[in-house]
């Protein structure tokens, strides 16, 4: 048995398939795309070598990036603080063996099941000025308004960041109730006849028990706003006047409308970086909390 | 103190299932209002937006479905999903296997290096295969599609099912291998119907990544004729204001299917959508 396990064919036949497709199309272009960030190219003309050009450029003259990272943080940020607090509310309250707790859960994850897609046009009917849902409902308790929440330049990028947070709070609702799940319940009783009330429970028991959970919704809420781009191009394609444009946008228009191949890879460089390197600092932001 | 306590939960309980009833409201009110709206004339949507419309139009339905290319969009996107699904749940599960229960030096370290691929965007491979498709000369964006979203589900599914495989005990092979069976047969024969729960899952959890891609359709596909369904209805934003109606039944038309299934299947898809991050 032994033998066969470290039969040498064996194994190349189970793991290269799933391994040379994912080289092919992972790893690979992502070292071919930081080396195309040192190049200038339109894909038509010849190719040339400018070395850390399209950086300077981009950190010194590109005034759009720097707009792009600033709405690309706020998209983070707001995504954060608008998700998890509201995931977690909903999933300390439902994990308290309510009545009806599968049917609620189910209706608030319902959401993530739809295409990014579908959402973003169901938010740009609800958003528009003149037939929209918002300014309807807003009619109804007395505010008129004529406001275009995607095509004005101080509503526009919230309107996107509130749009995602309506799709995916069930997401990190149901990843809590997980992790309050595999409390144990004794630890829960045995606080309860303590003499914890609920609050007491919830932040000195629960809340700290779930920082393993909480972790993990982290990066994904974190990695996921930093790559966020379908929504910003349905809802208001980076505009108005750049106001929701973020990093994901920015480099799409740079590569594939006004094709910069090399330039658009310097900001995908940048964009990877980022993902891969608040990732790390998320993991050890919470493992030095894990140690307290 | 006790009764002070029942005293005051009740009003507690009330306060949490107002709370949530006003959030499911939230969630679906406007799905409701997106379909009342569909079966409306542009008028009515304009001039009653909250009653019911006085002219049921199903029709719209029918006519989004055939006059606007959806019937194409929607094939297609079943296409890239079913067959980009059963490659990559293939090849994942062996390769899974290979990297639990095989006894070789770079297993520890190909593992990583493969999860270390959950960490890259998808913005950084699209430049570089774009360029190579191109001077490849490939026209068909079927290949390349299906190799990315086979590519970008291989990391999550074989941290899955490798979970899943190390959980079972290794005499189910010991026992086949003494029989004389070889060790890619027993797996076949012995392991694979044991990992159905798991590839129910990992299937789910793929196959919705497909199906809601838009990124990676929008950078590979030119022709109409190969659009996914997300890339498809994207366009009826355009002619928005002249035909509301078209627009909202294209939506209705995405979401609906994912409605039907997971209203039949909620559990399995809650708990396939969230199992790669729990597992994490």
């Amino acid at each position: 048995m032994d033998r066969m396990l470290r039969d040498r064919k064996t194994i190349l036949i189970l793991v290269l398939p799933a391994f040379i497709i994912f080289l092919i199309f992972i790893p690979a272009p992502a070292v071919v795309s930081v080396l195309l960030s040192l190049v200038k190219w339109d894909m038509i003309g010849e190719m040339k070598f400018v070395g850390l050009d399209n950086f300077k450029f981009l950190f010194a003259t590109d005034y759009v990036f720097w707009i792009a990272v600033k709405n690309t943080l706020i998209f983070v940020v707001t995504s954060a603080i608008l998700q998890m607090p509201m995931a977690f509310l909903l999933a300390n309250i439902l994990s308290r063996g309510m009545k009806g707790k599968t049917f609620f859960r189910n209706v608030i994850f319902l959401p993530v099941t739809f295409s990014g897609v579908a959402v973003s046009l169901m938010f740009y009917f609800v958003y528009h000025p003149e037939v929209g849902l918002l300014n309807r409902l807003l009619a109804l308790i007395g505010i008129n308004t004529d406001l275009s929440w995607l095509g004005n330049e101080k509503t526009a990028l919230l309107a996107v960041v509130f749009t995602l947070a309506w799709q995916w709070i069930g997401y990190h609702m149901v990843i809590f109730m997980a992790g309050i799940t595999n409390i144990p319940v004794e630890l829960i009783e045995a606080a309860k006849i303590d003499g914890c009330n609920e609050w007491k429970l919830t932040w000195n028991i629960i809340f700290p028990l779930l920082l393993p959970v909480i972790k993990i919704s982290a990066v994904l809420i974190v990695t996921s706003s930093l790559k966020a781009f379908d929504m910003v191009y349905i809802m208001t394609f980076g505009g108005p006047n750049h106001a929701s444009e973020v990093l994901a946008s920015h480099m799409y228009t740079k590569t594939f409308a006004q094709m910069k191949f090399g330039y658009g890879s310097a900001i995908a460089t940048v964009l990877m970086f980022l993902c891969i390197g608040s990732t790390v600092l998320i993991n050890r932001m919470f493992t030095s909390k894990d140690v307290e | 103190m006790n009764r002070v306590l029942t005293g005051r939960q009740p009003i507690i309980k009330i306060i949490k299932y107002m709370f949530l009833c006003i959030y499911s409201i939230a969630i679906i009110y406007p799905l409701l209002f997106v379909l009342m709206s569909s079966l409306k004339s542009n008028n009515e949507i304009f001039s009653t937006p909250f009653a019911l419309p006085t002219v049921w139009n199903f029709k719209i339905y029918y006519d989004v479905w055939t006059k606007f290319n959806v019937q194409v969009y929607f094939l297609n996107s079943v296409y890239y999903a079913t067959v980009s699904v059963a490659i990559c749940v293939v090849i994942s599960c062996m390769a899974a296997y290979g990297l639990t229960r095989m006894k070789w030096k770079l297993k520890g370290a190909t593992f990583a290096f493969i999860l270390l691929g959950l960490m890259v965007p998808m913005h950084s491979e699209v430049v570089p295969l774009y360029i190579g498709l191109n001077k490849l000369g490939f026209r068909d964006p079927k290949i390349t599609l299906i190799g990315i979203f086979v590519a970008f589900a291989i990391p999550t599914t074989i941290f899955i099912v490798s979970g899943f495989i190390q959980s079972l005990p290794i005499e189910l092979e010991e026992s086949a291998v003494i029989e004389g069976c070889g060790l890619i047969k027993a797996f076949f024969l012995i392991i694979v119907p044991l990992l159905k729960p798991v590839i129910a899952t990992v299937i789910i959890f793929n196959f919705l990544g497909v199906w809601n891609d838009f990124f990676a359709g929008l950078i590979f596909i030119s022709q109409e004729g190969d659009k996914t369904l997300q890339l498809g209805i994207s366009r009826f934003q355009g002619n928005f204001s002249t035909r509301y109606a078209d627009l909202l039944a294209a939506i209705m038309i995405t979401i609906i299917p994912s409605i039907i299934v997971y209203s039949v299947l909620q559990d399995q898809i809650i708990s396939g959508l969230t199992a790669g991050a729990v597992k994490g």
